[in-house]
């Protein structure tokens, strides 16, 4: 209302021209919903990522949807320069978007991601735009390629934008400016050389990111431009989450099983990551859950070293979670720095871990249907680990071997505490040996199509949900072998596969499920989309959704409910108390379980070491906008002619006023002739 | 669209008006003055016409009524400018240095000059601001020039409105007086009639006709003849 009360009388002749009482803006500019951006991130060194500073980029919208038409674009086309190319999915590989970004032509890239029901396109057999060795630097081992990876995620894209469309309607607007405006006549082929007429549609993309060069550069930009000692950049970060089945005790041991629960993408919130570490994450719980349903129903009642479940935050960026708590157990702060006014569990340090299982990349099978899975297991030379694991596979469908043994410790979050440590025990399950199997390793189609197949149904006699459950069994028995007091004589409960089946319905396909929705006693309606949840670590000044499920998940899978009568704020963990988690829950329960949450900052931030290059330095630049609009531009020859007239009109008028002025008493003569004392009117 | 564009049309709307304004006007500071003031009527009417458009709350998606409504109000200040000229008439004879009947005629001119200018700024200025770019209008690409060139018509109208509405006041000139709101009246209602047939051409023809007509009466009333226009190409 406030922008149309101008409007209707200063276009008191012009509404009219358009049915409507739109805003001229509104007649000019249509917004682009449904976008999700490449933004700029820094480290120690270097920015990567996308950025249009200072200015937005605009371009004439091409679609292009073959590689000839892509190269001649690039080469031969252009007329109409600069570009904003919508590419079809399968050409945005490395090399195109390289070539895109290098030719002066083209200052936008735009493709089609629709999250909910995404598949994986038949004619895109592999897509990895990570590293070849991820965390490349950051290792304890020497690096070697395991991944096919280009290394896309890491270019530093200056004064160019790319987004992803989320929004079937968005694409289609978009679309129809491109057919109605920029086609060639008779809708002719452009690459056939082919001239398109005025007006054509153009879409402008703002990513205005402000922070610039480096992680050090932008605090140091912080500490110049304010006072206040805000940089224009934030940390990346977030909080591991692990528990104990028991609670920890001071002469205890610690079996570690950890998994990381962030992934990556070349855009990172549409970094889904099925294999990278959602299979895990998926394992670890149903490990969690096993042994919490063996300790709920009396057949487990203690063990003489502590099964730790560990969850890591921040891992594609150079091990931003594992880094610090390593940090924290050489500080002698872990779990907590002491304080004597609460009670806390027991500090330990990297000599009390007696074995540290990490699941990494654990659910593609290089023959994808067997039923039988192979998974492989990257050691520091521990046989007993590797033996015990061997045992604990007994029971079920699934064997391990150890990999080849020439090789080194593939990135894991293991390499963090061997860095510090080399006699940490360390075994490191995954689905390969000396490859990555993932053809999708850092991508936004790492997504459950990489699981099952394109044809598969998730169900609980899915191979995948066998191989995962099997898999889980196995640790657990290992676990509990390693963690003594008596050797394993009982078999175990057979593993949830249904639990197996909703976890990965939940985060890979629909988020806002029942079984999530039951874990918040909030509304959730915007934390919860249906739609897979994406699992960039962001910046550490809010706590990710994923890591609140995950936090929930594993309270609930190894607690137990105590006595607790009435439904009222009573089942709040005492401010005083660290050991345990009391947690409220919507159907009225109380449970106790030992779950905590550790914060997964880099080390790096701690002492402002900014351009450390022994720990992670990622930083998200801070923007004020990430948004699209499109417009049809005319040609200027209309503007032209309108100047050349004005300019003509406005001289023309200027001599003849000023005859007229010169000359008035001789033009106006009737009027003017009252000086000689008749009044004469014009008319009467 | 660039900044050139918006130049474009700015020189081709607003650059007759303000030629006249700098070589008949600008010399006299009393003049100036009533520009002014005829400026502010006319944004006085404008007032009034958005108070009704804010009380009517049913009827502000409909121009057909707003339209009409601001018309009428802008003619009722016309004549409440006439009203108030009259008033100070002997006062502005004695800063005029020009005592013939002309000077009514001037002072008319300059009043219209000062309603078109202020209409024109008011009508056009938004359509300018967005025109400087990058966009240009989707459903019609001739939108900012349509403007353009009816905001100029509406300039020149009013500038011939104020000389024949004066001169057929103070002569009691019936046709005069009567020839100008209902002829505002027409073009405004004519302007909410394109939205139908989409034919903003005829419109704009129909526009700069009556222009010519008006001009021609204009000079008219202020008492040009044939034959004494044929002074004007005298040295």
């Amino acid at each position: 209302m406030r922008l149309s009360f101008p409007l209707t009388f200063s276009l008191l002749f012009l509404v009219s021209l358009t049915a409507g009482l739109e805003t001229v803006y509104q007649k000019i500019y249509t917004e682009i919903s449904g976008i999700v951006p490449c933004f700029r991130l820094t480290n120690a060194t270097s920015q990567i990522g996308c950025s249009a500073t200072p200015r937005n980029v605009s371009g004439r919208v091409w679609f292009i949807d073959t590689q000839s038409s892509l190269d001649y674009l690039i080469s031969s086309y252009h007329y109409y320069k600069p570009y904003i190319v919508v590419l079809e999915p399968e050409l945005f590989t490395s090399s195109n978007v390289l070539q895109l970004y290098n030719s002066d032509v083209v200052n936008g890239i735009i493709i089609r991601y629709i999250q909910e029901n995404a598949t994986i396109p038949s004619d895109i057999l592999n897509f990895s735009p990570a590293k070849p060795c991820p965390n490349n630097g950051f290792g304890s081992s020497q690096c070697r390629n395991w991944n096919n990876g280009t290394s896309l995620n890491f270019v530093n894209f200056d004064k160019f934008a790319i987004f992803a469309i989320t929004s079937n309607e968005s694409y289609n607007s978009l679309y129809e400016c491109y057919r109605d405006n920029n086609l060639p006549l008779n809708g002719a082929p452009f690459y056939e050389n082919n001239r398109a007429d005025y007006p054509l549609c153009t879409a402008e993309l703002m990513a205005d990111m402000q922070s610039v060069g480096s992680t050090p550069e932008c605090f140091q930009r912080g500490r110049i431009w304010t006072n206040l000692g805000t940089a224009p950049c934030d940390p990346l970060g977030d909080m591991n989450v692990w528990g104990t089945l028991f609670e920890l005790r001071q002469e205890q041991n610690v079996i570690m099983i950890a998994t990381k629960l962030d992934s990556s993408a070349f855009f990172p919130y549409l970094a889904y990551g099925a294999n990278n570490e959602m299979a895990g994450i998926v394992t670890l719980l149903t490990i969690a859950k096993l042994l919490g349903d063996m300790k709920r129903n009396g057949s487990l009642i203690n063990t003489t070293d502590s099964i730790m479940f560990t969850f890591f935050q921040g891992e594609s960026y150079d091990y931003i979670g594992s880094s610090r708590m390593v940090y924290d157990m050489i500080n002698n702060e872990f779990p907590y720095s002491y304080d004597s006014s609460k009670q806390q569990p027991p500090r330990f340090g990297l000599p009390k871990i007696k074995a540290f299982i990490e699941l990494s990349q654990v659910g593609i099978q290089t023959e994808r249907e067997t039923t039988s899975p192979v998974y492989y297991l990257h050691h520091n030379d521990q046989q007993s680990l590797v033996s015990a694991l061997q045992n604990g596979a007994d029971q079920y469908n699934v064997s391990f071997q150890s990999s080849s043994s020439s090789l080194p410790l593939p990135p894991a979050s293991a390499q963090m505490f061997l860095r510090e440590n080399q006699s940490v025990p360390v075994v490191i399950v995954t689905d390969f040996d000396q490859q990555y199997n993932n053809k999708f390793f850092g991508s936004r189609y790492d997504i459950l199509d990489n699981l099952i197949g394109p044809d598969g149904i998730l169900d609980s006699s899915h191979p995948l949900v066998l191989q995962l459950a099997n898999l889980a069994g196995s640790i657990a028995r290992a676990a509990l072998t390693l963690s003594g007091p008596n050797p394993l004589t009982a078999s175990l409960p057979e593993p949830d596969t249904e639990l197996i089946v909703q976890l990965l319905h939940c985060f890979l396909q629909n988020s806002d499920c029942d079984f999530f929705k039951g874990l918040f006693s909030s509304n959730v309606e915007d934390v919860l989309l249906p739609k897979p949840m994406y699992r960039y670590v962001t910046v550490n000044t809010v706590t990710n959704t994923e890591t609140y499920v995950a936090y929930q998940l594993l309270s609930n899978f190894t607690g137990e409910s105590i006595p607790y009568t009435g439904c009222g704020s009573n089942c709040t963990t005492p401010d005083n108390i660290e050991t345990y988690y009391l947690l409220n829950q919507s159907n009225c329960a109380c449970t106790k379980a030992y779950t905590h949450m550790h914060t997964a900052t880099s080390p790096a931030f701690i002492d402002g070491n900014y351009s450390s290059d022994y720990y992670s330095t990622w930083a998200e630049s801070r923007w004020t906008s990430t948004a699209m609009r499109i417009y049809i531009v005319n040609s200027y020859f209309v503007e032209m002619w309108i100047l050349i007239a004005g300019i003509l009109l406005t001289g023309i008028l200027t001599a003849v006023s000023f005859q007229c002025y010169r000359k008035a008493k001789n033009i106006f003569a009737i009027s003017a002739s009252s000086l000689n004392g008749k009044t004469i009117h014009p008319v009467n | 669209m660039t900044v050139l564009t918006a130049f474009a049309y700015g020189i081709y709307t607003f650059g007759p008006p303000v030629a006249l304004f700098f070589v008949t006007v600008a010399r006299h500071p009393h003049e100036i003055i009533t520009m002014i003031l005829g400026a502010f009527f006319w944004l006085l009417a404008l007032l009034f016409a958005s108070l009704v458009w804010i009380i009517v709350i049913p009827l502000k998606d409909t121009p057909a009524f707003t339209l009409p409504i601001s018309v009428i109000l802008q003619e009722v200040f016309r004549w409440l400018y006439f009203k108030l000229l009259k008033k100070a008439d002997h006062l502005l004879e004695i800063v005029s240095e020009d005592k013939s009947d002309l000077r009514k005629h001037k002072i008319a001119y300059v009043g219209g000059l000062g309603f078109g200018l202020i209409a024109g700024i008011v009508m056009f200025a938004n359509v300018l601001s967005v025109a400087s770019g990058p966009g240009t209008v989707r459903s019609n690409q001739y939108f900012v020039t349509v403007s353009a060139f009816s905001t100029q018509v509406m300039i020149i109208l009013h500038i011939c409105w104020g000389v024949i509405f004066f001169a057929g006041l103070e002569s009691k000139n019936w046709l005069y007086i009567f020839a100008v709101p209902i002829s505002h009246m027409f073009i405004s209602c004519l302007s909410l009639l394109i939205n139908l047939a989409n034919t903003p051409a005829y419109f704009l023809s129909f526009g700069y006709f009556l222009c010519v007509v008006f001009v021609a009466l204009a000079f008219f009333a202020a008492g040009a003849r044939p034959k004494t226009l044929v002074d004007f190409f005298k040295r």
